[in-house]
C-alpha cells in the first residue's frame, strides 16, 4: 500500500462520523422568561418544589422570584435597589411594603449553562450535559464538597438538606424527555415562562428569540446560558 | 531525509487523531449508552463484545458506574398536564379552555394532582375556595401588570366563588339587586 493510500484510508472513519453527524440537528432546549409578565404569584416555586421533592418551608430552591423595587437615579451608582426573594411556599410579595416605586419579578433558575463553571469545577465529574445542553447532577457520584456551589454565578445550585448531595434545577429532565413542559412552565398563569426546542423553528421559544430582544443573567461571566430574559432591567438585576 | 521525517510524522499524528475521534465519537462508552440512533450501522458487533466495552456495561447495569440518565429519567412526573384531568373532567376542561383562565393549569389552583389522578377521591385534591387563593394572583400589589387586579375593597367578606365560577370567571352569577 502507497503511503497516500494509506493515509487516505486513515481519514475514513472520522470522515465518515463527521458526515453522519452533519445535516442532524440535535435538540436544543432554551427557556425564555418575560419579566414583564411575571406577576410574583409563586406558583412556580411551589410546583417545582413538589415536582422535585424539594423541602417546602426551607430557604432553598431550585427556582425561585426575586422581587425588586427600584428608585433609578443619575448617576448609576445613586440607584437604590430593594430586594425580596421567594424561595419557600410563602408569599412575601403579597403583603410586601416596598420601599420604591418600580416594582418587578425576575423568575430565577439555574441558567443551564452551555460553559458551566459547576461542571469545569467538579473533582468527580458528577455534574455533565446531556445532548440537549441540559446540565444534571449524578446523585450517586457528587460527594457534596460544595465546589459547584461557590463557583455557580447565579447561585442556582444548592446542598440538599436531606440527599446531603448538590441539587438543581434540571429543567425538569425527567418531563421535558416525556414531552411534557417544566412543571413551573405548566403552571404559569401569565405564560411568563416559556420552554422548548430552539432549533425547532415552529417552537414558541424559536419565535420569541426571533422576534425580540433578550437579555441573559451575567454576560461577562462566560456562562452561555440557555435561559434568556425578556425586558428584564439589566442595571438593577443582577 | 527530512521530508520523510515530516511525512511519518503526520501519518503518525493522523492514525492517533482517527483512533482518538473514533473512540469519542463513536465507541466510548456514553455513546454506545446513549444509544446515538446511527451508531447500530456503523458499528460492528464485535466492538460491542470487546471485553472493556462489555465491562463497563456490565458495571452501568450493576449499578458500580451509575447510570446518569436511566435514573434522571425514571423519575415520575407529579404534575399532569391539563388533558389529563380533562380524561376524567372534561366538563371543566371544556369551560375553562373558551374563559379568561384558559392560560391557567389546573393544578395551579388545585394543586398537585399526581395521587388524585390515581385514587380519584374528593380529599386527595386541594379545593381552595378562600378568597386568598385568588388573590394570590389578583390581588393589586406592585408589579402585576400582565394581570386584571383587584383590591381587597372588591366586594370585601364574600368568597370569590360566590359570584365568579372559577372556571369561566366572567360569567357572574351576581346582579346588584340581589
Ligand atoms: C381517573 C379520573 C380522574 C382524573 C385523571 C382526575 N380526576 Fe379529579 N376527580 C375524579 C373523581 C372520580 C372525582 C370525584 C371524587 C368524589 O367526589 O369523591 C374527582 C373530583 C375532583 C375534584 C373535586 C374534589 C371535591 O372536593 O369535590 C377536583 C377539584 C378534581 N377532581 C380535580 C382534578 C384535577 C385538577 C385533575 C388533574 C390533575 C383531576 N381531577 C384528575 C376523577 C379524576
Ligand atoms: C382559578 C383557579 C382554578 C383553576 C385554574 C381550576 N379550578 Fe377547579 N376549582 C376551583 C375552585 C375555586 C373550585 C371550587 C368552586 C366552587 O366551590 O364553586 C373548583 C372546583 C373544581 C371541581 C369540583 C367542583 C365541585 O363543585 O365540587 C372540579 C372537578 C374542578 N374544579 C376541576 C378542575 C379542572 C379539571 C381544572 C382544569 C381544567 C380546574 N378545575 C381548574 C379553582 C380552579
Ligand atoms: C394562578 C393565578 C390565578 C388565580 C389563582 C386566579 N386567577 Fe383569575 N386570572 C388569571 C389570569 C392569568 C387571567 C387572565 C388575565 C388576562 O387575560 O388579562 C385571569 C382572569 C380573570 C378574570 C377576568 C378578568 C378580565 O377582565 O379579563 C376574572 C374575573 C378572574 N380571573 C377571577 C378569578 C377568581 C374569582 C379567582 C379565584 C377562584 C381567580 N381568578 C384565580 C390568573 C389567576
Ligand atoms: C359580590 C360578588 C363578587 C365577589 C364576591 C367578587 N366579585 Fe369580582 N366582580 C364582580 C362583578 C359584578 C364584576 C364585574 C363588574 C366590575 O368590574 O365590578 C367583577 C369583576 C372582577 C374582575 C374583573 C375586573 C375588571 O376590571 O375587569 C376581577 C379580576 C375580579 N372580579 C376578581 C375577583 C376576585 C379575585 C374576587 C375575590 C377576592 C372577586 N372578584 C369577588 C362581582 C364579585
Amino acid at each position: 500500500m502507497k503511503r497516500r493510500d494509506f493515509l487516505k484510508s486513515v481519514l475514513i472513519l472520522p470522515g465518515l462520523s463527521l458526515l453522519a453527524s452533519l445535516g442532524k440537528e440535535g435538540v436544543s432546549y432554551a427557556m425564555v422568561v418575560d419579566v414583564s409578565k411575571c406577576i410574583g404569584c409563586g406558583k412556580c416555586v411551589v410546583a417545582c418544589k413538589i415536582e422535585n421533592d424539594v423541602p417546602k418551608e426551607m430557604p432553598i430552591s431550585r427556582t425561585w422570584i426575586e422581587g425588586y423595587s427600584a428608585d433609578y437615579s443619575s448617576p448609576y451608582s445613586r440607584t437604590q435597589v430593594q430586594k425580596v426573594v421567594m424561595n419557600t411556599t410563602e408569599n412575601p410579595f403579597i403583603k410586601m411594603k416596598w420601599k420604591y416605586k418600580t416594582v418587578f419579578y425576575v423568575p430565577k433558575l439555574c441558567n443551564q449553562c452551555s460553559s458551566a463553571p459547576c461542571v469545569q469545577v467538579c473533582p468527580v465529574y458528577a455534574r455533565f450535559y446531556t445532548k440537549e445542553g441540559v446540565v444534571l447532577v449524578d446523585k450517586d457520584s457528587c460527594i457534596g464538597c460544595k465546589y459547584c456551589v461557590t463557583a455557580c454565578p447565579y447561585g442556582a445550585t444548592f446542598v440538599h438538606p436531606e440527599q446531603k448531595v448538590t441539587d438543581k434545577c434540571t429543567f425538569c429532565y425527567h418531563r421535558i424527555s416525556k414531552g411534557l413542559k417544566p412543571a413551573c412552565v405548566l403552571v404559569c398563569p401569565t405564560g411568563a415562562r416559556k420552554f422548548g426546542n430552539i432549533n425547532d423553528k415552529n417552537s414558541e421559544v424559536y419565535r420569541l428569540l426571533k422576534e425580540s430582544r433578550v437579555a441573559v443573567l451575567k454576560p461577562e461571566m462566560g456562562t452561555y446560558p440557555r435561559v434568556f430574559y425578556i425586558n428584564l432591567d439589566t442595571t438593577v438585576v443582577e | 531525509m527530512r521530508k520523510k521525517a515530516l511525512l511519518i510524522g503526520i501519518g503518525i499524528t493522523a492514525i492517533v487523531y482517527a483512533l482518538a475521534f473514533s473512540y469519542i465519537f463513536l465507541i466510548s462508552p456514553i455513546i454506545l449508552e446513549q444509544g446515538v440512533p446511527w451508531i447500530g450501522s456503523i458499528v460492528p458487533v464485535q466492538i460491542k463484545e470487546l471485553p472493556i466495552v462489555r465491562d463497563i456495561v456490565a458495571g452501568v447495569e450493576k449499578g458500580y458506574i451509575s447510570n446518569w440518565f436511566e435514573k434522571e429519567l425514571s423519575k415520575k412526573a407529579k404534575y399532569k398536564e391539563n388533558e389529563v384531568c380533562g380524561e376524567c373532567h372534561k366538563e371543566y376542561l371544556d369551560l375553562i379552555i373558551s374563559s379568561n383562565h384558559s392560560s391557567l393549569a389546573c393544578e395551579s389552583c388545585h394543586g398537585v394532582g399526581e395521587e388524585h389522578s390515581k385514587l380519584r377521591t374528593a380529599w386527595s385534591i386541594v379545593v381552595d375556595r378562600s378568597r386568598d387563593a385568588c388573590m394570590s394572583c389578583h390581588l393589586n400589589v406592585s408589579g402585576r401588570e400582565a394581570i386584571v387586579t383587584v383590591d381587597e375593597n372588591h366586594y370585601p367578606g364574600v368568597k370569590c366563588v360566590v359570584c365568579h365560577d372559577a372556571h369561566d370567571p366572567l360569567s357572574i352569577s351576581w346582579s346588584e339587586g340581589s
